[in-house]
């Protein structure tokens, strides 16, 4: 090994600890940077093979019943490589062990499954034999929910009519990689599943010989789905069309993609932030490290050591720790990711969801770590190679202290010594304090940051569960009934209170916007089911106009005081024009909103109804859902408290898991900040130090006038933290919003107390770290040393 | 005018040499024209108080510096005139340092020290053999903490001579040391110039060591005032110090 490198070897020994708490910073970025990417390729190659193999659609479609001739004429549209009719339908099902009604969504078979599109993927069993009209394939996630074997048998209400169905198999699809119930927050195994049925036998079951309610297309390679879509729609609408969706909207998919545009950028976002940091304590060390060795720079000069040469030595100082860190981080990483990747599979099923963890993210990972490192500290490498070797030879001069600002206002004689020596450092490498600070910002900030997803999710909960929906369950017909299906509900015995519901589907036209959407109606003030106003106080129904949920509005630049034209998808499909009055706070979903009254005249019905929201008595629950369950006329009960304490339950152990990652990994970070500025202090004023101590001052004195300067860096970073984890957390959640979810923004005060807590514990204990080598200061040999 | 006539090849030859530095509002001038040749093979030792110029002067010689005016011709090569990297290849090519405070590398031992030089050099002899000469061959594996002084310095003189260096320019080598170690180190230094002929220059402010050499400049105030031809020098441990 060349000397020169057996120096290296040494002088990164000497200053392990420093290096180590680096190190670490940059392994925690390189650990997320792993874990994140390759859980974000992982669902890439393994969705994208599932949908290849099992044929997904590339358009979806949805109607009240058309004729399979018409098939032929959607196959011909231009750019169509392959159309599929099929048969769609919710149903209630008796669970066995379950008291509440659950709904099922049937899916017809064609007669060869295997050349179909959306093609469900056999886990267990066989699919059903033609001809046997009872038998199915159920989804994979609703037996494990139960855990039913094969064999099973659940009784189901199709068309009015109690069936058993005999299951023969477990199934997945690529359409339901992701199972949730249309118009609910969280999946809820136990009561929505997705079963397969032959295709004669739904028919049959559904009088819908020859027909079909539901297409999906394959678009052909240079196919464009825009045209294909309105194509569709208008061959569809004759049939009680409902809008045709592109894949990108179809629920399955777009909370898959949603999921992984979020690691994405979370992936690149949060460890570009440790690598900023580990940068900046990367100059801090090699800066120092260039001062103190200044002569034996002069030296390797002298003896013909290029510049080149020694700025490489120090680089390699950087190199060094950046190899150490990507390994230790690569390594973490992936062990981290092949345990994500299992949590993964659990919410999202795939046939196999195996990790990946591929080259480019390896060489990514480490090209962007070690090149921000290099490139961060090369200047400060430059200026120090560059100084010529006989200045370098020479002593550095004296450090230049001068009063400080506080000084200079004359608030000097309210300070101690101590106080005046901690201002006077600190004020004269202000970029050296402000970068620390900044780096205890960002932990601070990364805390709060990662807080924001529970608190968030807790407000939602909050808000969604005991302002809006205060039902206890909600009742959804098959189709609209008159209103004396509604008393019926009403009169149960243990139905405390009861709401219509009336909802329909209308095409939105505005300006050139159009957009699908249900129109709700809404009682003047409701008890149950409440609206929301911008302060996200329950609001009333105006009788007069329409109110429009603000995401859509925003999205299509609608303001209160626009016109809007509603084109009614079913019934006699009126056309109605209408201003809106009003926007409507919506965490889930959205549409537009119409007195209840007002609805019913624009339809020219009576009173009619699709369902109700029910507040029931708690001794009556069981009696009230075992009615429900004998209703034909029910398609479905949601019960809201059952869904939401099924996915608490699926992500409360990642959420738990996540929140102390999230500690550790911001921990490195503020240890690693305070631990660098420390040794920094003591390795540049120990003689400073020392002095004071020959000339009587005590241990702790000296450590105060050190640790001082640690506490006010610290103190002074952390609100600065809370404002940037606040803006951060802003961020992120601003970035979740989307069509079908809105999270609103929420931080609690534990949040900001936990992410103050942490920091404050790294900054401790890196102090009591240091302090130790101070206590060990040897005053002779400190004072000897020529520096 | 200060340069004595031949007594065979010049190995530096330098003329009219000026360093001027800026000290913030006031220019210093640490040399003002200075004349002087250095032969192959001899012993010459620089004296003069400190701020005499004596340390710029060698620093200009082993390419540490350059001159603000005049020229340094070595060996036909005008280095007042050369770059970054030819001073570098100068530097790694043909001189031996040895500083007052001896610079040793603290992480690296006696032996690697060396070996940091010889690494560089196209013919250099083992670390070891190089620390044989100046009587360390014991000592190999001691990192400079747990040397002497005088075991520092000759460790450094080791790393200075082991490439076999043209000229060995020696900063007030003796200047942090005791007597009788400073004598030990000054017969290290004899011995190389006699054994391996290497151009040897010293400065010193310590008049003992002049005994010992076969010319002596004398500097005061950036000039060489004085040049003193030797034929009487005296082995280092005959100075009367």
């Amino acid at each position: 090994m060349k000397s020169l490198n057996r120096k290296l070897f040494r002088d990164i020994w000497r200053l392990k600890g420093q290096m180590i708490a680096i190190m670490m910073v940059l392994a925690a970025g390189v650990t997320l940077f792993v874990l994140t990417m390759s859980n974000y390729e992982s669902l890439v190659v393994s969705r994208d093979r599932y949908y290849e193999r099992n044929r997904f659609a590339d358009v979806f479609a949805g109607c009240k019943r058309a004729p399979r001739s018409l098939l032929d004429k959607i196959a011909a549209i231009d750019g169509v490589q392959h159309a599929e009719g099929r048969i769609l339908q919710e149903v209630t099902l008796d669970v066995p062990g379950l008291s509440d009604p659950a709904t099922g969504r049937l899916v017809s078979l064609p007669p060869n499954p295997a050349s179909g599109l959306n093609k469900p993927y056999l886990r267990a069993g066989r699919f059903p034999r033609l001809g046997v009209d009872d038998e199915i394939l159920a989804g994979e996630v609703f037996m494990e929910a139960h855990g039913f074997q094969i064999g099973t048998r659940i009784n189901a209400v199709i068309n009015g009519r109690a069936k058993s169905l005999h299951i023969v198999g477990t199934a997945l699809s690529p359409e339901f990689i992701y199972v949730l119930k249309p118009g609910t927050l969280f999946p809820d195994n136990l009561r929505y599943g997705v079963f397969w049925m032959n295709e004669d036998s739904l028919e049959a079951s559904l009088n819908m010989e020859g027909a079909f309610n539901d297409v999906t297309l394959k678009l052909a390679r240079d196919g464009s789905a825009d045209e294909v879509v309105f194509q569709l729609d208008e061959l569809l609408e004759p049939y009680g069309g409902v809008r045709a969706i592109k894949r990108r909207d179809q629920a399955s998919h777009w909370y898959l993609e949603n999921e992984m545009q979020q690691l994405r950028s979370a992936g690149w976002f949060i460890p570009v932030m440790f690598f900023g940091v580990a940068v900046f304590l990367l100059n801090l060390v090699i800066a120092r490290l260039i001062r103190a060795q200044r002569e034996q720079i002069a030296v390797l000069k002298a003896f013909g050591y290029a510049s080149s040469e020694i700025g490489f030595h120090y680089l390699k100082f950087v190199v060094v720790v950046v190899l150490l860190g990507n390994l230790v981080g690569i390594a973490m990483g992936a062990y981290l990711g092949s345990g994500l990747v299992k949590v993964y599979g659990t919410l999202y099923k795939f046939p196999e969801l195996t990790f990946l963890l591929s080259a480019r993210t390896l060489i990514l990972g480490v090209l962007v770590s070690g090149l921000s490192s290099c490139l961060g500290t090369l200047s400060t490498v430059r200026r120090a190679v560059l100084l010529p070797p006989a200045e370098a030879m020479k002593p550095e001069p004296p450090a230049n202290y001068r009063p400080t600002f506080l000084e200079r206002l004359g608030l000097g004689r309210f300070m101690s010594v101590q106080m005046q020596m901690i201002m006077r450092n600190m004020e004269r490498a202000p970029l050296r304090t402000f970068l620390s600070c900044v780096g205890i910002a960002m932990a601070t900030g990364l805390l709060v940051l990662g807080r924001v997803n529970v608190d968030a999710l807790n407000s939602l909960i909050r808000v969604q569960f005991e302002t809006i929906q205060r039902e206890d369950m909600m009742v959804t017909f098959y189709e609209p009934n008159n209103y004396r299906a509604f008393y019926e509900l009403q009169q149960l015995p243990g139905v405390a209170v009861a709401e219509p519901l009336r909802s329909v589907g209308v095409n939105m036209v505005f300006g050139q916007h159009e957009k699908q959407l249900s129109l709700q109606g809404v009682h003047h003030v409701p008890r149950l089911r409440r609206y929301l106003g911008k302060d996200m106080s329950p609001i009333s129904m105006a009788p007069e106009g329409l109110m429009l949920d603000r995401f859509t509005a925003e999205k299509y630049g609608i303001r209160p005081g626009h016109t809007l034209t509603l084109e009614v998808l079913e019934g006699s499909r009126p056309v109605i024009r209408m201003p809106v009055v009003g926007l409507v706070e919506e965490l889930i979903g959205g549409g537009a909103y119409i007195n209840m009254a007002r609805l019913h005249e624009v339809l020219g019905e009576d009173r009619t109804v699709n369902g109700a929201y029910l507040l029931v008595d708690e001794p009556h629950w069981d009696s009230v859902l075992h009615r429900l369950k004998e209703t034909p006329k029910v398609a479905g009960v949601t019960i809201a408290d059952a869904a939401l304490k099924g996915f608490m339950d699926t992500i409360a152990q990642s959420l738990l898991i996540m929140n102390l990652f999230n500690i550790i990994f911001a921990g490195i970070i503020a240890f690693g900040v305070v631990y660098n500025a420390a040794q920094m202090s003591v390795g540049e004023r120990s003689r400073d130090l020392a002095t004071l101590r020959v000339l009587g001052f005590s241990r702790a004195e000296i450590s105060d006038i050190l640790l001082g300067e640690l506490a006010l860096v610290t103190l002074a970073a952390i609100p600065f933290g809370l404002v940037l984890g606040t803006l951060m957390a802003h961020g992120a959640i601003a970035d979740l919003q989307t069509e079908q979810f809105r999270i609103p923004f929420a931080l609690s005060t534990r949040s900001y107390a936990v992410a103050v807590l942490v920091v404050l514990l790294s900054a401790l204990i890196s102090g009591l770290v240091v302090r130790r080598r101070l206590d060990k200061l040897d005053l002779m040999a400190v004072l000897k040393t020529r520096e | 005018m200060n340069s004595a006539p031949g007594q065979g090849e010049a190995v530096f030859s330098v003329r009219g040499l000026t360093k001027g530095y800026d000290m913030g509002e006031v220019q210093v001038q640490a040399l003002r024209g200075v004349d002087l040749d250095l032969y192959r093979g001899e012993f010459s030792v620089l004296l003069g108080p400190s701020g005499s110029g004596k340390s710029t002067l060698l620093n200009i010689l082993g390419g540490l510096d350059v001159p603000s005016d005049g020229s340094v011709i070595y060996q036909g090569r005008d280095l007042s005139r050369a770059d970054e990297r030819d001073l570098t290849e100068f530097r790694r090519r043909h001189v031996g340092f040895i500083f007052q405070f001896y610079n040793l590398i603290p992480s690296l031992t006696s032996r690697e020290n060396v070996a940091l030089v010889t690494e560089l050099a196209d013919h250099p002899m083992a670390p070891e053999e190089a620390l044989a000469l100046v009587k360390l061959a014991h000592r190999l594996d001691h990192f400079p903490a747990q040397l002497s002084g005088g075991e520092q310095q000759r460790v450094a003189i080791a790393r200075a001579i082991a490439k076999r260096p043209d000229i060995l320019l020696c900063d007030e080598p003796t200047g942090a040391l005791d007597i009788q170690t400073g004598i030990v180190v000054l017969e290290a230094l004899a011995r190389i110039n006699r054994e391996l002929g290497t151009t040897t220059a010293v400065i010193t402010h310590n008049r003992a060591i002049a005994d010992m050499a076969d010319r002596v400049f004398s500097m005061a105030d950036g000039q060489i005032v004085d040049v003193q031809h030797r034929t009487d020098k005296v082995a280092p441990d005959q100075l009367a110090w």
